[in-house]
C-alpha cells in the first residue's frame, strides 16, 4: 500500500485508504475517490497529477495524492 | 418533483447523487445529458431497463444539440408519485437506518425520515446541528451507528459512499456498456500528455497567451481587435458621430452650452469606453474558446503548483487572467472558487492586474516621460503582478485568511469543440458588464465632469470658463491635492494629477481623457494621449511619472469593477476592506518608489517622508516574513483505514 504520488503512470491501482480530515475525505469519495475504485495516473506535474477514475479525468494536487492510499491490482 | 440532469459520458459518477436525490420522497426524472457524445464514444445504454431499476422515468437528451428535449418536457407535465425506495444498503445497513429512523420518531416529517435517517448515521454536521438531538437519542444513534461501524470496519459515512457506488455499478452492470476499457489513451488523454506535459505545459501556454494577446491587442496583420478598436475611434467618434452631432446640432440652433455639453462631455467620455469594446470583445471571445474546449481547467491545473506558493490556488488564475481584459468579469469569475476564503482574496487582488483601460496610462506615460520604452508596459505587468503576490503572502498570514488554499481537485472535461452559440454568449456576458458602464455611470459622470471643467465662480459668479485653471474642478483638485504631496505630487501638476486619478474611478480611460483636456483643452486626445506628451514631460519627473503610474494601477479600480466587487462579497465590511486595502496599497507603493527612490537618485531630499517612507517598507517587509497566524483553523487529522477487499 502507498500513497497515489508515488503510484507508476499508466497503471491501474486501486483505492484502499483515504486519510485526511472528514471534509477531505467525503468530497474526495463523491468525486469517485472511494474503495475499491480503480485510479490510473495519467499525467503528473511537480506532484500534481492528473488521473483517471471512474471514467473521468481529474485533476490533483500533491496533498490529495498524498492521502489517497492505493495497491497494486493483482493482475 | 426533480429533474436530475446527469452526465451520460461519465454515468457511474453522476448516479451517486440520482441515489441521494431518490431519498427524499419527491418524484425524480432522469435525464441522461451529452447523448451526442455517449453515440460517439460507442458507449450503450439501456434507458428502459435502466428506468426499470431505478422506478423513474429515463429520457435520453443532449442540451448541445436539442434532443429529446420535447419527451423531456412531455415526462415533465405528467403527475408522477414517488419512486419506490431502492435496494441501494445491505440488509444489516438498512437496519441500522430503520433503528436510527425510529429514534428520530416525529422529530423530522415522516416523507424525509429515511433521508434524515442517512444523514445522522453518516454524522453529518449540519444535519446533526438543525435536529438537535437530545443526549438520549445521541446515545441512541451512536450505539447504533457504533456497533455498525465496528462489525464493517469502517467508518459510517464510507459505509455510505461504497454501498452506493456498489449498488450503481450493479444496476448499471447489464443495462450499460462500455466500448473502450478505461484505460485505454482517447484523444483528450494524447492531448494532455502534451499540453499537460512537465517541461511543455508552461511554454505551451505561454505561446497561446501571446497568440491571443497578439490577436486582441497587438499591432501586427492579425490583430483584429486592435483593427476594430482603430476604427471605433479614428472612424465612428472619431468622424462620423461628431460630425454628424454636429450637423445636426447647427441645424437645430441649439445653444454653445449644450452642444458643448453633447460634444464635449458625453460623446467624448462615452466614446473613450467604447473604443476599447473590439479588443475587449475580441479577448472574451479567445478566452472562451479556451474555456469551452476544455483548456482552461487543464491551465488552472499547471498554474496551482505555482500559486499554492504566495497562497492562493490554480483557480485563481483564470479570475486573474480574465481581468487582462476587464476586471469586472474578472472579479465575476472567481465565482467558481469554492473556498470562500481563496475567494475573497482573489477578489482582493484582482483589480491589481492592469486591464485593458489601464494601458492607455501606461502609454501616456511611456512615450512622454521614459521615451517609449517597451519597459515600462512590461514593468506594470510586473508590478501587477508583484501585488497579487505580495499581497497573497501577506494576507495568507492574517487569521482570516490562514490556513492552506483548498485542496485542488478538479474535474477535467474531454476536450470538444466549441460550439459558436456558446462562444458568443459568454463573450456577451462577459463583454456586457463592460459596455454597460459606457450608457450608465461613464455617462453620467461625464456629465457631471464636463460641468466641473466648463464652469468656475469668475467675477463673483458661476459662469463658463475659457482657462481649466479657473474651473471649479482645479478648484477641488487643488483643495485635495496636499494628500497626495508625500508621492510626489508637487507644483502646477499636482491638482491635475489629483483631479485625473479620481476621474480614473469612473473608468481608467478617463485618466489619459482628463489629462487631455487639463493640459490641452482638447475635446478628446488619441488613445495614449500623443498631443500632451512635451506638456506632460514638462511637468512629470521620471519619479512623479513612476509614482503615479504605480498609484493609478494598484488604486480603487473603476465604479463598475467596485460594484463587482459588492455583488461578489455580498457583504459591506468585506467589499469596504477589499476596497480599503487597494487604496493602501497604492498609496503605500507610490510613497516608498518615490521617496526611497528619489533619496537613491538624489532627487528627492531626505525629509519626514523619507522616514515615513522606511518605516513603511519595515512593516511591509515584517508582514511579508513573520510566521503567520496558525491556531483555531487547523482541522483535526483522523485517519480512518477503509480496507479494502476483506
Amino acid at each position: 500500500m502507498m500513497p497515489l504520488s508515488y503510484a507508476d503512470k499508466g497503471r491501474p491501482m486501486s483505492v484502499c485508504r483515504i486519510t485526511g480530515p472528514q471534509n477531505v475525505k467525503n468530497h474526495l469519495a463523491d468525486l469517485g475517490f472511494s474503495p475499491q475504485s480503480l485510479v490510473v495516473v495519467k499525467q503528473e506535474i511537480a506532484g500534481n497529477l492528473i488521473v483517471e477514475v471512474k471514467g473521468c479525468r481529474m485533476a490533483l494536487d500533491a496533498g490529495m495524492a498524498r492521502r489517497l492510499y492505493v495497491q497494486e491490482v493483482p493482475a | 418533483m426533480v429533474l436530475n440532469i446527469v452526465d451520460g459520458t461519465n454515468i457511474e459518477r453522476s448516479l451517486y447523487l440520482t441515489t441521494q436525490l431518490m431519498e427524499l420522497d419527491l418524484p425524480v426524472v432522469l435525464a441522461v445529458n451529452m447523448a451526442d457524445m455517449v453515440r460517439a464514444s460507442g458507449n450503450t445504454l439501456d434507458l428502459k431497463k435502466l428506468s426499470a431499476k431505478l422506478g423513474c422515468p429515463v429520457i435520453s437528451i443532449s442540451a448541445l444539440k436539442k434532443e429529446g428535449l420535447p419527451e423531456l418536457t412531455e415526462t415533465l407535465k405528467q403527475t408522477l408519485s414517488a419512486p419506490r425506495p431502492l435496494p441501494v444498503f445491505t440488509p444489516a445497513v438498512r437496519k441500522a437506518l430503520e433503528q436510527i429512523e425510529s429514534v428520530l420518531g416525529d422529530i423530522v416529517p415522516a416523507s424525509a425520515r429515511f433521508w434524515y435517517a442517512v444523514k445522522v448515521f453518516e454524522k453529518d454536521e449540519r444535519v446533526l446541528e438543525e435536529l438537535n438531538l437530545n443526549d438520549v437519542q445521541k446515545k441512541a444513534v451512536q450505539t447504533v451507528t457504533d456497533r455498525l461501524e465496528k462489525e464493517m470496519d469502517d467508518d459510517s459515512e464510507s459505509i455510505i459512499t461504497t454501498q452506493r457506488y456498489e449498488f450503481i455499478e450493479k444496476t448499471l452492470s447489464d443495462c450499460f456498456h462500455k466500448k473502450a476499457k478505461a484505460s485505454d489513451m482517447t484523444l483528450s488523454d494524447k492531448i494532455d500528455r502534451i499540453v499537460t506535459n512537465r517541461w511543455l505545459a508552461l511554454p505551451i501556454f505561454i505561446l497561446i497567451m501571446w497568440g491571443i494577446y497578439t490577436i486582441a491587442m497587438g499591432g501586427t496583420v492579425v490583430s483584429i481587435g486592435t483593427m476594430g478598436t482603430d476604427w471605433v475611434n479614428d472612424v465612428l467618434f472619431g468622424e462620423w458621430i461628431p460630425q454628424g452631432v454636429e450637423t445636426l446640432l447647427t441645424s437645430m440652433g441649439v445653444s454653445d452650452v449644450l452642444a458643448s455639453l453633447i460634444q464635449d462631455g458625453i460623446i467624448a467620455g462615452v466614446g473613450a469606453v467604447l473604443g476599447f469594446v473590439p479588443q475587449i470583445l475580441v479577448l472574451f471571445f479567445l478566452l472562451s474558446v479556451l474555456e469551452d474546449c476544455g483548456y482552461m481547467s487543464r491551465v488552472a491545473f499547471i498554474m496551482d503548483r505555482l500559486f499554492r506558493r504566495f497562497g492562493l490556488s490554480g483557480k485563481s488564475f483564470i479570475p486573474l487572467l480574465v481581468a487582462t481584459g476587464c476586471g469586472v468579469p474578472g472579479i465575476m469569475a472567481s465565482r467558481t472558487i469554492e473556498q470562500d476564503r481563496d475567494r475573497k482574496m482573489t477578489i482582493m487582488t484582482t483589480g491589481f492586474i492592469p486591464c485593458g483601460a489601464k494601458m492607455p496610462i501606461i502609454g501616456l506615460f511611456a512615450g512622454a516621460v521614459f521615451g517609449q520604452s517597451a519597459f515600462v508596459a512590461v514593468s506594470a505587468f510586473v508590478i501587477g503582478i508583484a501585488a497579487v503576490v505580495v499581497s497573497g503572502i501577506m494576507l495568507k498570514k492574517f487569521k482570516a485568511f490562514a490556513g492552506e488554499p483548498a485542496p485542488f481537485v478538479m474535474e477535467l472535461p474531454a476536450y470538444h469543440w466549441p460550439t459558436l452559440s456558446n462562444l458568443l454568449r459568454s463573450t456577451w456576458e462577459r463583454g456586457w458588464s463592460f459596455i454597460k458602464r459606457a450608457g450608465t455611470l461613464i455617462l453620467a459622470s461625464s456629465i457631471v465632469l464636463w460641468f466641473l471643467q466648463s464652469f468656475g465662480f469668475v467675477d463673483g459668479g458661476l459662469h463658463m470658463v475659457e482657462d481649466n485653471n479657473l474651473s471649479l474642478l482645479a478648484a477641488i483638485g487643488r483643495s485635495i491635492a496636499w494628500i497626495f504631496y508625500p508621492l510626489g505630487w508637487a507644483g502646477d501638476m499636482a491638482w491635475k494629477a489629483t483631479v485625473a486619478t479620481f476621474t480614473g474611478l469612473i473608468a481608467k480611460e478617463e485618466v489619459v481623457n482628463t489629462f487631455g483636456v487639463l493640459y490641452a483643452g482638447l475635446g478628446e486626445v488619441s488613445e495614449d494621449g500623443t498631443e500632451i506628451w512635451t506638456a506632460i514631460a514638462a511637468d512629470f519627473s521620471v519619479l512623479a511619472a513612476w509614482s503615479f503610474m504605480i498609484f493609478n494601477l494598484l488604486f480603487a479600480p473603476c465604479f463598475a469593477a467596485m460594484g463587482a466587487i459588492k455583488r461578489e462579497m455580498n457583504n459591506a465590511k468585506w467589499t469596504l476592506a477589499a476596497i480599503g486595502y487597494m487604496c493602501v496599497i497604492a498609496y503605500c507603493s507610490a510613497m516608498m518608489v518615490y521617496q526611497i527612490g528619489g533619496l537613491i537618485t538624489g532627487e528627492v531630499p531626505f525629509s519626514i517622508f523619507t522616514v515615513i517612507a522606511l518605516v513603511l517598507l519595515s512593516v511591509l517587509l515584517y508582514l511579508l516574513f513573520r510566521r503567520g497566524y496558525s491556531g483555531r483553523d487547523e482541522v483535526p487529522v483522523k485517519t480512518i483505514a477503509l480496507e479494502a477487499g476483506k
